[in-house]
């Protein structure tokens, strides 16, 4: 979207809460210069009088709503905040309500007759919070996350970014960054001054530090990946294998929770579902379309990318079939699966159980104990033996908690500059360690890793960034 | 009523000689007016051009079609190339010079260009007329109408200079101070502000004991300065001595410390913290136990030496006292004393990127009235306000480089977008792009700009085009000249020290020069490289190819980082390409802080990537100009 869109003084409102999902409680929230007016045209006291006087900053007040035509359409509060110590830095209003999604658009419809507000763009809040200084581009990102996030680790992780984490831990690193520079500078610049010389052994093994530091919380984001997103779960497997029902079987109750995915240009349906808490996020790679010739082919190549990504794969497996075609084929199809050296825990999931007899029940268990790889007996049709297959899910949750605790950057685009700053600052340093010491180069190297740092906290922001970042925001938040 | 000039500038250093030229050449009637026409193109301080940065700087003037890299060559005593294990963005020129030659080769190549006329004036007033200059008046009671006006006063604004108790008006030892200039440029609206600089006292050869001291002689095979000039080799070479200060040094001069008009308070002007007198380095690193001292040659026609790293405004004996306590100076007498001198320069917030002035327009600054000190510095913003000056008579668009084209540009964006509080020198720390802006590539960078003004002779481009295919079919030879392993295997000792251990595939000569540090003209001795070969077919003059060959090999050592760098830069133009309209009201950009609107006012920015790199003004301020120049400009289409 043009920025252009963003620049203007209207008034403008959405909902704050999920505008079509039921919920107790639905607020709209409202942004700008006719904020209040906008607010006192609609919301009257229970008794139907005109909220009269000055209204209160910060305080709740009771009301009803009234739709175009003046009739009361809903209960419930408003509060005022005024510019500057709002979210935006403007005049807020928040219009608590009944979180029925067919109520939420009659209080929009409502706002918008007063002829003083307008539909918020996607972004807008979180923009004129920007605009007016409430908050630095990493903290803006933050917002995003914390929106978007979909456990509560996510939300918190969100709000450290928020608070100005990111922007604390970068400066040291950046200050720790330009004080290497400047080292090697001074080599260049001053070397005819007979100062004493730079000792690049020392210089490296402090750089080197920087890269273990700056990895680790790479690490502490990459392992948090999962609790804001909920660890991923891939499902490959033969045609016919059972995937589609398996998957349907798993979200079960808990499709109630399901994430915003669908609807995406992806060819994988995704949902998410709960154990013990812990959010998983399902791919179905059998969403795509099993009929006609090369489909297998076809599907593999797409859920590649899934089966990358993911910290768990299920292989599914027609037991029945299999069990007649001999263990050598399953072995087969697993050391293909794992050859990819994807990393993520492979969980057996003989399907089709219900077909088995007790004996081939026994081989198929000798056949999984033979390739060491956890077993999951089940029939999805039948949802039998689901309770052992989520158990083995949570096995397969990976280790390493204890590096969560210190999490610094909430956002993957900062994960990878930081990757690239860290990959600049290794390659000074390996340079350092083959002996080849010529400072403009090791200069240039921290350079470029200065310059990724830059883009994080906004420093070195281009249309690019600004643009990217505003459109990922979801209005009214 | 006198003559009538396109342009005028005021003042024949090393800023003036560079503008009136240029001006000249691209076919303005010029006058370079001087108040003393014996120091045209004068060395006041040492007699030396180029050095870490600086090196770049002459060689980006010569490769635009400047005279000091000429100059140079035509009076150089010693070339050396500094900084030659640091790297290869970072290696420069220097050359010692033989500063009476430098000045009367300079005052002969502006007396004798055509359409440029010197005058011996002092200028007493600008006149201005609706804000537009319009000439200069003289001490004679002269007005010469001009279009556009050059002042390049250098240190001479109501200057004073100190030494000791001993305070005279003048800019320099033996020569006058000019004040009306000043007087004029106040009443005109412009705030002056006060720097200081200084230079060590000249010793007697003759009295020197150089059989104690270290002597540093030039590069065997010297690098001209000039890119398009034969160099001159008729002038003999000279070494520089090495020598230090000591303990005993240091205890006279802080004995000394209430004598020294730094100290006292007499001088309130800022000197430049890179280049501090004697006095200072004493005191402000009082751990050091010695401080480096370089003995330069001045003229061969001279028996007098210049005294690097003794910049003082100490009183006399105070200085033959210390200097006697030196190695190699126990004997030592001082022809001319050292002294600091204090002038006024305006801060060059004030500029366009053209060197004009925002506010009086045909009205440009270059040089030390800027706040740069350096001949260098001085020549490259002289150059560009003659360039600037002579294309907007023309009628023709401004002449700027970016910082990712050339230290000039590095140079000028920094004046104009970060002022100066203190003289500002150019370090190659200062550049982004080191790795593109190298001194060996200079006219590569800008031989097609410098003829596109009209400033290289059709000789100079002919040298230039056959430089561009030499280096392009070396680098064919470079990448199709093929190393089997065979060969390296019966040939041990040619390849010993460039090739380590057995080969299995075979390699390039490119290979070859990223595996080791041998060049093309060391593989072509060891009979691995046909040097010959490329010789003889070579288009461009013996002299250039040590050129060719630098630049060849490092573009392809380095291929990684000129890639990289050369990324970024795209990144950053396309941020930097966005105008800012002239007149652009900063109060109007809704969200902008009160600091921001009033730092953005100062400066006034001309595009968004200068904006960015003011002091105090935010990525997010900025941000929010790009949105409201983007509504801005749209806003036609809208109505349409």
């Amino acid at each position: 979207m043009s920025p252009r869109a963003y620049f203007n003084e209207d008034t403008i409102a959405a909902p704050a809460t999920a505008p079509h999902v039921a919920a107790p409680v639905g607020i709209i929230r409202v942004s700008g210069p006719q904020a209040v007016r906008a607010a006192l045209c609609i919301c009257v006291g229970m008794d139907g009088t005109e909220f009269s006087g000055s209204i209160e900053n910060r305080r709740l007040y009771r009301c009803r709503f009234l739709d175009g035509r003046g009739v009361a359409f809903d209960e419930g509060f408003f509060v005022v905040m005024r510019a500057p110590g709002s979210f935006t830095g403007e005049d807020c209003v928040e219009l608590h309500q009944h979180g029925n999604p067919i109520l939420l658009s009659r209080m929009m419809e409502s706002l918008v007759r007063t002829g003083l507000v307008r539909p918020a763009e996607r972004g807008e809040f979180s923009f004129r919070a920007f605009r007016n200084g409430k908050m630095d581009l990493s903290q803006a990102e933050g917002v995003a996350d914390l929106i978007s996030s979909r456990t509560p680790r996510g939300a918190e992780l969100a709000l450290q970014s928020i608070q100005g984490c990111t922007k604390n831990s970068l400066e040291n690193l950046k200050k720790r960054l330009v004080s290497a520079l400047a080292e090697v500078e001074i080599e260049i610049d001053f070397s005819d001054q007979g100062l004493s010389r730079l000792d690049y052994s020392l210089w490296a093994e402090r750089l080197r530090a920087w890269v273990a530091e700056v990895e680790k919380i790479r690490k502490g984001f990459l392992q948090s990946g999962p609790l804001r997103d909920g660890f991923r779960v891939a499902i490959v497997g033969a045609p016919n294998a059972g995937k589609s029902t398996l998957f349907n079987q798993l979200l079960g109750e808990d499709r109630s929770i399901v994430s915003e995915w669908a609807g995406t240009t992806r060819d994988v349906v995704r949902e998410s579902f709960l154990v013990d808490g812990v959010a998983f996020s399902l791919s179905d790679t059998a969403g795509i379309r099993e009929t006609g010739e090369a489909v297998e082919a076809q599907g593999i190549e797409r859920s590649l990318g899934e089966i990358r990504s993911a910290h768990a794969v299920l292989l599914v497996i027609d037991a029945p079939a299999a069990l007649l075609r001999g263990a050598d084929e399953v072995s087969r199809t697993l050391s293909d699966l794992e050859s990819r050296n994807f990393g993520a825990k492979t969980i057996l999931v003989f399907n089709k159980a219900d077909l088995l007899s007790e004996e081939e029940l026994a081989r198929g268990e000798a056949v999984a104990k033979s390739l060491a790889r956890p077993l999951a007996v089940v029939s999805a049709k039948e949802n039998k033996g689901l309770e052992s297959l989520r158990e083995q899910l949570l096995l397969a949750l990976p280790p390493g908690t204890e590096e969560l605790d210190a999490p610094r950057i909430g956002r993957t685009r900062h994960c990878e500059l930081l990757g690239e700053a860290a990959e600049r600052v290794g390659h000074a340093v390996r340079k350092v360690e083959m002996g080849e010491t010529l400072p403009d180069l090791l200069a240039s190297d921290l350079r470029g890793a200065l310059d990724n740092l830059g883009q994080i906290t906004g420093e070195v922001t281009t249309d690019d960034v600004l643009h990217h970042i505003f459109s990922e925001f979801c209005i009214g938040k | 009523m006198a003559d009538q000039f396109d342009i005028v500038v005021i003042g024949a250093g090393h800023a003036g000689c560079e503008a009136a030229l240029a001006a000249a050449r691209m076919g303005m009637r010029t006058a370079l007016v001087t108040m003393n026409n014996d120091r045209i193109g004068y060395m006041s301080c040492n007699p030396a051009i180029g050095g870490q940065a600086k090196g770049q700087l002459a060689r980006e003037i010569d490769a635009l079609g400047g005279e000091m890299g000429i100059n140079t060559d035509k009076s150089a005593l010693q070339y050396k190339k500094l900084n030659g294990s640091k790297g290869p963005a970072v290696r420069s020129s220097r050359a010692q010079c033989d500063k009476v030659i430098y000045s009367l080769r300079m005052k002969e190549v502006v007396e004798t260009q055509q359409g440029l006329t010197v005058l011996q004036r002092e200028v007493t007033n600008l006149r201005v007329c609706g804000g537009k200059v319009t000439g200069v008046e003289t001490n004679f009671g002269e007005v010469f109408p001009a279009k556009k006006v050059v002042v390049t006063s250098g240190t001479f604004m109501r200057s004073i200079m100190y030494c000791g108790d001993s305070r005279s008006e003048g800019g320099r030892a033996g020569d006058s101070s000019a004040n009306a200039i000043s007087g004029a440029l106040s009443s005109l609206g412009f705030r002056l502000i006060r720097l200081k600089t200084g230079t060590p006292a000249r010793l007697k050869k003759g009295s020197i004991n150089f059989s104690l001291l270290e002597a540093q002689w030039g590069d065997p095979v010297p690098a001209p300065f000039s890119f398009y000039t034969v160099p001159d080799k008729s002038l003999p070479q000279l070494p520089c001595f090495i020598t230090h200060t000591n303990q005993d040094t240091h205890s006279i001069i802080a004995a000394a410390k209430e004598r020294s008009p730094l100290f006292t308070g007499a001088i309130a002007g800022k000197g430049p913290r890179y280049c501090p007198s004697i006095e200072d380095k004493v005191f402000r690193f009082a751990e050091r136990d010695r401080h480096q001292i370089f003995l330069e040659p001045e003229s061969q026609f001279s028996q007098e030496i210049y005294a690097n790293g003794l910049s003082t405004s100490l009183p006399l004996d105070v200085q033959e006292r210390f200097l006697r306590t030196i190695r190699g100076l126990e004997r030592v007498e001082i022809s001319r004393p050292g002294y600091a001198v204090e002038y006024d320069a305006i801060d060059p917030i004030v500029l366009r990127h053209t060197l004009e002035c925002k506010d009086v327009e045909g009205l440009y600054l270059a040089g030390q009235i800027n706040g740069t000190s350096g001949y260098e510095e001085a020549g490259a913003q002289g150059l560009l306000a003659g360039i600037n000056a002579a294309l907007a008579c023309m009628g023709r668009g401004a002449f700027i480089l970016d910082r990712a084209e050339a230290y000039i540009g590095v140079l000028i964006d920094d004046l104009v977008t970060k002022g100066v509080d203190e003289p500002y020198r150019m370090f190659t720390s200062r550049c982004e792009h080191r790795l593109l802006l190298r001194e060996d590539n200079a006219d590569q960078r800008l031989g097609q700009r410098g003829r596109d003004i009209g400033l290289l002779s059709d000789e100079k481009w002919e040298v230039f085009q056959h430089k561009l295919a030499d280096i392009a079919s070396l680098r064919e030879r470079a990448r199709n000249t093929w190393i089997t392993p065979k060969e390296v295997e019966e040939n041990p000792d040619r390849y010993s020290g460039i090739l380590v251990g057995a080969t299995r595939d075979r390699l390039s000569i490119a290979d070859l020069l990223r595996r080791s540090e041998a060049g093309f003209r060391e593989m072509g001795r060891r009979n691995i490289f046909p040097w010959d070969e490329f010789e003889s077919s070579a288009l461009a003059p013996a002299w250039i190819r040590g050129f060719v060959a630098e630049t060849v090999e490092t573009e392809i050592r380095y291929e990684g980082y000129i890639q990289r760098e050369k990324e970024h830069v795209e990144r950053l133009r396309r941020q930097e390409g966005r105008a800012i309209p002239s007149g652009f009201d900063f109060r109007a950009v809704k969200g902008l802080s009160n600091e921001a609107i009033l730092r953005l006012s100062t400066v006034r920015p001309e595009t968004l990537g200068q904006a960015l790199r003011i002091s105090g003004v935010t990525p997010s301020a900025v941000a929010l100009v790009h949105i409201h120049l983007d509504r801005f400009s749209e806003q036609p289409e809208r109505r349409a």
